[in-house]
């Protein structure tokens, strides 16, 4: 897999194919951090944490983008599958792929945003904003399962990213007010992981129930984009 | 020369479609099979699943020894906006392939490609040079098998020229043996050693093309006013007729000149009369018949 890696990052570098994304995530990064430029407090950390959850996971395309859907759409995985005539192993590198490089975009967006921050006022937040991405890691890592999901499931990449920033922007406000008016009833609103981003509490405890539906449904996805690939021809 | 690979009753159907039915035949080491067949014969069925892209649905494909495989299914396939050196290296890194320079450099030149612009992106190559770029790609580990389907495809007379001559190099110099499947049976035929002819699904003719030259005899061929009446006349001399269309086509046991005295005798106007070799072409489709 080392060989992969070695391969992926030199294709990353000639394409430049997260310069845009990453411009972007830097660029936001200093907008927020500029934004909350007057906030001295202790709860600042929080802030600059919440203030990404809608935004961080559009960012989860270029991934996904790069390690599943521009090599299905090109059918350039033909070209490692028949090399390595195994599949478990091209997928698993692949996935993994996918949501390292998502967390480190959560990383790189976080940190970067508390360390413009720093600049800005002074304040450290470090501590608090690593408590927050260990608390939301899990329900950012399903939001990323689903994206590479999508990404593995479509056949053209134009396709995948409609479908999911539809489901990243618009999904669970609509499930919410659908499931409220039609059974009156907001029992699924733990289970709606994009709204829940917003939701984390680090004074509480870790595995909530949240949390073990969202790597309940991390597996599921991984599970089922196995069993799309494993038979999928690419043509 | 001993087996590469023994393929025994493979099948493979999508849904109810029969793509492949039991379908045996063996490779030899260093061998170049040519795969020949209509549209929807299973040809790139079988090319999938012995490059590893799809499962069969039963039988076996065994090895005798554990090759290395490089394939070019239907059209190459290459990152576009990297150059040529950016594609190869980059499969260099993945296969794992020490002195990647040298390497790349080595098959650039076995595929012609050594004078291409270095900067040039993959997406501003001609069709020739693309399909040449997945040649470099699927041999640059020297595979001991090579699967081409339909390399010549969209290639100008010189390009096909080219790929032969490519063929050829990596069979007599690096020992790779090559299974081709291809539409253009005249160019097919300077090329393999071997047929394998396949018809829905199914092998119909496993033929070496010595054997070959011995299935397409000469004949020949005439026309005439009334060709019932010479049928008629040249059955009486106990010639075999085989009518195809308006004409009529013999055995070469009698000349030309023979033929055309008694005809005349027969007071039968011959309109047409000529010497003709069946070709490749003409054998493949009396098989398909």
């Amino acid at each position: 897999m080392l060989n992969y890696i070695k391969a992926d990052c030199y294709r990353i570098r000639k394409e430049r194919l997260s310069l845009v994304s990453l411009g972007l995530l830097i660029a936001f990064a200093i907008l927020f951090a500029f934004l909350y430029r007057e906030d001295h407090s202790n709860q600042v950390g929080q802030s600059l944490v919440m203030v990404w959850t809608t935004l961080l996971p559009l960012f989860f395309v270029t991934p996904a983008k790069i390690f599943l859907g521009e090599d299905l759409t090109n059918r350039t995985i033909n070209n490692i599958l028949v090399k390595s005539q195994n599949r478990l192993k091209v997928f698993t590198y692949k996935w993994l792929m996918t949501l390292v490089v998502t967390w480190l975009y959560i990383l790189l967006a976080l940190l970067l945003t508390a360390f413009a921050h720093q600049m800005f006022t002074g304040v450290a937040s470090y501590q608090t904003v690593l408590a927050y991405i260990l608390y939301q890691l899990p329900i950012y890592t399903v939001i990323a399962s689903l994206c590479a999901f999508i990404f593995a499931f479509f056949d053209k990449i134009y396709q995948s990213y409609m479908v999911y920033i539809i489901i990243a922007l618009l999904f669970d406000q609509l499930a919410n007010l659908m499931i409220g008016m039609i059974f009156k009833t907001d029992a699924l609103a733990p289970y709606l992981m994009f709204n829940q981003l917003s939701q984390v509490d680090i004074d509480r405890a870790y595995f909530t129930s949240t949390v073990l539906v969202a790597i309940l449904f991390t597996v599921l996805y991984t599970v089922m984009a196995y069993m799309l690939f494993e038979k999928r021809e690419f043509k | 020369m001993p087996n590469l690979l023994t393929i025994e009753h493979i099948s493979k159907s999508y849904g109810k479609q029969k793509a492949l039915d039991s379908v045996s035949f063996s490779i030899k080491k260093g061998e170049i099979l040519g795969l020949v067949g209509q549209n929807g014969a299973g040809k790139t069925t079988l090319i999938r699943i012995l490059s590893g892209l799809i499962s069969k649905d039963s039988g076996s494909v065994k090895q005798a020894q554990n090759y290395k495989i490089g394939s070019i299914i239907e059209a190459p396939v290459l990152y576009p906006n990297m150059s040529a050196v950016d594609n190869l290296t980059y499969a260099a890194l993945q296969i794992g392939i020490k002195e990647k320079e040298a390497r790349i450099a080595e098959v650039l030149s076995l595929v012609g490609l050594s004078h291409v612009d270095k900067k040039k992106k993959v997406k501003d190559f001609s069709l020739g040079m693309r399909q040449r770029m997945a040649i470099a790609l699927a041999i640059l580990d020297f595979p001991d098998f090579l699967v081409l389907d339909e390399p010549v495809n969209g290639l100008d007379p010189s390009g096909i020229k080219e790929m032969r001559e490519i063929i050829h190099n990596l069979r007599d110099n690096y020992g790779i043996t090559v299974l081709i499947s291809s539409h253009i049976l005249s160019e097919l035929e300077l090329v393999v050693d071997r047929f394998i002819i396949m018809h829905k699904g199914r092998i119909i003719k496993d033929i070496e093309k010595s054997a070959l030259s011995s299935q397409v005899e000469e004949k020949i061929v005439l026309s005439t006013l009334d060709n019932k009446l010479a049928q008629k006349a040249l059955s009486d001399l106990g010639l075999e007729i085989i009518v195809q269309g308006n004409k009529l086509c013999l055995s070469p046991e009698k000349s030309v000149q023979e033929l055309i005295l008694y005809l005349l005798e027969q007071n039968i106007d011959i309109t047409d009369i000529y010497h003709a070799g069946s070709s490749f072409e003409d054998y493949y489709l009396s098989l398909l018949d």
